[in-house]
């Protein structure tokens, strides 16, 4: 096993930092489920923190990266009850990429879990950032206040249409039409992480997940999230930057013709496996923490958009059934965004963070211009 | 509960609600949110609940639109419904068999989904998992 070179007393602030992501409270059960791939310490220091908080912290081990949630494993007995029995379960993850969604879903809407999910990538070294003391009430304020805006006007019952376009100097020009309904957040929309919700540890994003059309052009930086693209440079990590060149996806009527280097022949081959609805545009969105490193966690990083084609099946199932079996994502590092003519994101900087209210929670922390300045890239 | 198959559907979720409000555990869930709900039937007609300080009011008609960070739109056949609310269907089962769409994405109103789930189960004096320990 390799030895992390960092303390427990080096990574509990990001620990703590946890407990109020999930808002853990006394006599809670929580279970820490860990693959083999997170090393020892980190553990430990969760379950210091779960205990400061005086929750009964239990763990279970998991095989690392696996089975994500286009594939529709069953996971073992023991790991469905300890998900269901318990109120809090935190995961701690070497890849970002979604385990049992099915059994996940059922945890939350069955059985009253709230769920806290940690991505770590390669490196243990992300909690010991300042991204990872990224402070939960500013992320909270700012990502409701993303989600107000991308659903202005929207009422339920009812069929309100807005339209979302990114514009980028790479030649990114993307205009989509959406139902507000299928707008995202990563269990930020309230002040408190409720039973059937789950969070992003410091990496809230809000996103699109269901389009009435899309036409257009997105011009990628990266490639993320795809098991096949830890054979990409840099290897062993599904988090492919730089490009060999650019990859292009051209939109016409919501379907994606894609151009670029092995990186998109690559992409192309898991599209031509995915059926029908395979090619079309299933998600737009943004990462709202202003120090979540590139390396690990593009999509958590605000400002950076990101983009996917083929369905959320199991996630945002629809009646217009257009599920497939792939969601293949890539992200722009530096556009502008506007929902409905309103500017959201100005060449690369997330406006929510201007915010006064967002400002004021803050400086609460700390130095607000410091804590709302985004990490170099 | 087979006799309830024939019953209105906006009928037995008013049962199941008033039922689950004769406990501590429904009640203190009834106040969890304020909240519109539709059940938008593809064969039939909706109906919707409006739950407001705990109180929960079922009528047999659409919902009046609502901003949506207060309502919720869920739709499924009749039988999904049915079967949910007599307790043969786990409502996260129906979503993951395409018989049952909450018109939200994957998280935006899964709170609001346990909620409902929640006050169908303590309605049907069904037991948590966590019961059992």
């Amino acid at each position: 096993m390799e030895m992390s070179p960092y303390r427990l007393l080096d990574l509990l602030p990001a620990a703590r930092n946890m407990m109020d992501y999930c808002q853990v409270r006394r006599d809670e059960h929580v279970a820490v489920f860990a693959d083999t791939l997170i090393p020892p310490v980190v553990v430990q220091a969760v379950l210091a923190a779960v205990e400061e908080r005086g929750g009964l912290p239990a763990i279970v081990t998991t095989q690392p990266g696996g089975l994500s949630w286009r594939q529709g494993a069953e996971p073992p007995r023991a790991y469905k009850t300890a998900m269901y029995g318990s109120d809090v379960v935190i995961q701690l993850k070497s890849v970002e990429a979604q385990t049992f969604p099915r059994v996940q879903e059922t945890a939350m809407i069955e059985h009253d879990v709230r769920m806290l999910r940690v991505p770590l990538g390669n490196s243990v070294e992300a909690l010991t950032e300042e991204w990872a003391r990224f402070p939960f009430e500013v992320m909270q304020l700012a990502t409701r206040k993303i989600y107000d805006q991308w659903t202005d006007g929207a009422t339920t019952p009812g069929d309100v249409t807005k339209t979302i376009h990114v514009q980028a100097d790479n030649g990114t020009d993307l205009t989509a039409t959406y139902d507000p309904r299928y707008v995202i957040h990563t269990g930020f929309l309230l002040p408190e992480l409720m039973p059937g919700q789950w969070n992003q540890f410091c990496g809230a994003t809000v996103g699109i997940e269901f389009f009435k059309d899309a036409n257009g052009t997105v011009v990628f930086d990266g490639l993320h999230g795809e098991e096949e693209y830890k054979g990409l440079p840099p290897i062993g990590s599904d988090v492919v930057h730089p490009l060999s060149e650019p990859v292009r996806w051209t939109f016409e009527d919501r379907r994606c013709r894609i151009e670029g280097g092995y990186e998109a022949e690559l992409i192309k081959r898991l599209i031509a496996a995915g059926g029908e609805y395979a090619d079309i545009l299933c998600e737009i969105a943004l990462g709202v923490n202003p120090k979540a490193p590139l390396a690990t966690m593009p999509t958590r990083r605000s400002g950076v958009t990101h983009y996917a084609v083929g369905s959320t099946a199991g996630r945002t199932p629809t009646p217009e059934m257009e599920s497939a079996p792939v969601h293949t994502h890539g992200h722009l590092l530096k556009a502008s965004l506007w929902i409905d003519d309103e500017p959201c994101i100005e060449n690369g900087r997330l406006l929510v963070l201007d915010d006064p209210e967002v400002r004021a929670a803050a400086a609460r922390y700390g130095d607000p211009d410091e804590i709302l300045k985004e990490a170099a890239f | 509960m087979n006799q309830r198959s024939d019953r209105p559907l906006p009928e037995i979720l008013d049962e199941l609600l008033r039922s689950a409000a004769t406990t501590v555990e429904g009640q203190q869930t009834l106040r969890r949110y304020d909240h519109t709900i539709n059940f938008d039937v593809l064969d039939g007609r909706p109906f919707h609940v409006e739950i407001l300080g705990g109180e929960a009011v079922v009528e047999d008609t659409a919902a009046p639109p609502r901003p949506i960070a207060e309502a919720h739109n869920i739709r499924a056949q009749e039988a999904a419904f049915r079967d949910w609310f007599d307790g043969r269907l786990r409502f996260s089962d129906a979503i993951h068999e395409n018989r049952l769409f909450p018109m939200a994405a994957h998280t935006t109103k899964r709170h609001i989904d346990n909620w409902i789930v929640k006050l169908v189960r303590l309605g049907q004096g069904r037991p948590s998992i966590r019961d059992e320990y």
